[in-house]
């Protein structure tokens, strides 16, 4: 008995050690589950129209209408302030203890009581910067130094350089160098922490790793939102299907948001991600170019096709669609399926960005179509 | 004192529920608008903070507590439509504006609304207040990020830790 109690006391430090790391852990995932629905940047579904339905989506022609139904929203009464009076006793929110010990005497700026709120308000924080904006956070004090790569969602939009005009072995050197920065901030993050979105400009491919690298750790690690964009580059990119896809089947997928800014998407492409990302929720495509022949998922909830270019032919078979908005299509409109669950639909169409050798079937017209 | 007339929330609509700052000052407030914290949801829906009694909070000075029910009534209506679903674009421009507005304050009160937003559990008063501490960080080099956020000046050592970091991430300072 002594000897169990000798051997519970030699292994007390490493218990509590133990024990609070699962506390910390605890918590993390507690707010990783608050953070879920946090994103409003990276939200996709922006309501213009509603309660319309293909056949009844209005445009004028060659013009952009927007049907926008306004609504007057009713304020609720302000707050009174009653007398003051007695505190029932007894109520859980006696025991709600002031979490915050510099509250009480701490005085000057903000930053001294920044310093020792709990990681969540200040991991938050963190989220709206830029990854360069959260480095420079470690000069402030130790605890921003622990914190800084650790946010839930990374914003690393750093432009490549190929449309600023800088040299070629200028643009390649910055781009290693952000590489090895972003290999530095993965490998900063704490252990076993989820990452929930990842904001990307396309990069281009350097010793340390490249945009695609950094979606496919994102996707193992849980990301559920994810945005590339290649609007800095002088192509279209083509972003790798495969790191959006986590490579281990067992793995769960969480992949519900994706946003894809001027990118290209080939067939392969396109038919892979759509239908090997069986979670996906909410697709937006941004001035792409669209090279594939179809998207093709029942998971699709929500659709943005916005200014991008179609082939011809091009299909949308997503029988379980809710929203869908086709802005300012360049080349060909795409030809939908019946989608049952349909319920916001946005089309505008510029007869200045469509080619004129496609004859609409008759059909067609009666939606509404013009050629 | 003015009793809160329909504390046992039957009749839904217009339920009130009266909250207790601590320094003892009540608000009444519809429990529509309370309800946006997470900590007093619960305690609402079992009809707590109706009738004479109240919800005590002694984190929550009464200046703290009237900005933040300022919030919860001004989202109330948005966050009751299950968030943005019949928000128009009209509505949603008001409550950005209004939020801008709203965390336009002085940094000490920017600080209790952190403290009472975390400790209320107010999702969406959480994400603004952060938002703007991030605003405050945002474009700074860090002497200033320092000085915007009443940083004291840096000791020699945190100088030279400083410079050596500055030196491993340079790009990131350019």
């Amino acid at each position: 008995m002594v000897g169990v109690e000798a051997l519970a006391f030699s292994f007390a430090g490493l218990g509590w050690v133990m024990v609070a790391g699962f506390v910390v852990w605890v918590g993390r995932i507690g707010w990783a589950v608050v953070w879920d629905e946090l994103d409003e940047n990276m939200g996709m579904v922006h309501k213009v129209d509603d309660g319309g339905c293909l056949g009844s989506a209005l445009w004028a022609n060659s013009s952009i209408s927007c049907a926008v139904v306004i609504e007057v929203g009713v304020l609720l009464p302000g707050s009174r302030v009653l007398d003051s009076s007695h505190v029932r006793a007894g109520s859980p929110f006696d025991e709600m203890p002031p979490k915050d010990a510099a509250a009480q005497g701490a005085s000057g700026g903000i930053g001294c009581r920044l310093n020792v709120l709990p990681d969540p308000i200040l991991l938050r924080v963190l989220c709206h910067l830029k990854a360069w904006e959260a480095v420079r956070t470690c000069l402030l004090s130790k605890r921003w130094r622990s914190l800084w790569a650790s946010a839930l969602r990374l914003d690393l939009r750093q432009p490549c350089g190929c449309r600023g005009g800088g040299g070629e072995f200028d643009n390649h050197r910055r781009a290693e160098q952000f590489a090895a920065f972003v290999k530095h901030l993965l490998f900063r993050r704490r252990p076993l922490l989820r990452l929930d979105a990842l904001r990307l400009c396309w990069s281009h491919s350097a010793y340390e790793g490249d945009s695609d690298t950094w979606i496919t750790h994102a996707v193992r690690h849980g990301a559920k939102k994810i945005e590339l964009s290649g609007a800095h580059h002088a192509g279209y990119p083509l972003p790798d299907y495969l790191s959006f896809v986590p490579g281990d089947t067992s793995d769960e997928m969480r992949l519900k948001i994706v946003k894809l800014i001027r990118v290209r998407l080939d067939g392969t492409t396109l038919t892979q991600l759509c239908s090997r990302c069986s979670s996906l929720e909410e697709l937006e495509l941004i001035d792409c170019l669209i090279e594939g022949k179809e998207i093709q998922s029942t998971s699709l909830r929500s659709l943005n096709l916005i200014s991008c270019k179609f082939v011809d032919d091009f299909r949308l078979d997503s029988s379980n669609l809710v929203s869908l908005r086709c802005i300012r299509p360049f080349g060909y409109v795409p030809r939908t399926q019946y989608m049952k669950h349909l319920v916001t639909v946005t089309i505008v169409l510029d007869d200045l960005c469509l080619r004129n050798d496609r004859q609409w079937p008759p059909k067609e017209e009666k939606k509404g179509r013009i050629s | 004192m003015a009793a809160p007339e329909s504390g046992d929330g039957n009749n839904g609509a217009a339920r009130m529920v009266t909250l207790i700052s601590s320094d003892n000052t009540r608000f009444e407030v519809e429990a529509a608008a309370a309800s946006l914290s997470q900590t007093l949801q619960l305690t609402i829906l079992d009809g707590g903070g109706g009738g004479g009694d109240g919800i005590p909070l002694p984190n929550v000075d009464s200046a703290t507590l009237s900005k933040v029910l300022e919030y919860c009534i001004k989202h109330a209506p948005a966050a009751a439509n299950g968030g943005a679903p019949n928000a128009t674009a009209v509505d949603r421009a008001e409550l950005e504006r209004f939020d801008n507005e709203f965390v336009n304050i002085d940094q000490s009160v920017l600080y209790s609304l952190i403290m009472a937003a975390h400790n209320l559990e107010i999702e969406g008063l959480q994400s603004l207040v952060a938002k703007k501490v991030a605003d405050m960080i945002k474009g700074k080099s860090p002497m200033e990020i320092r000085r915007t956020l009443g940083f004291p000046d840096p000791t020699p050592e945190e100088q030279a830790e400083m410079n050596a970091h500055m030196l491993e991430y340079g790009w990131a300072y350019e």
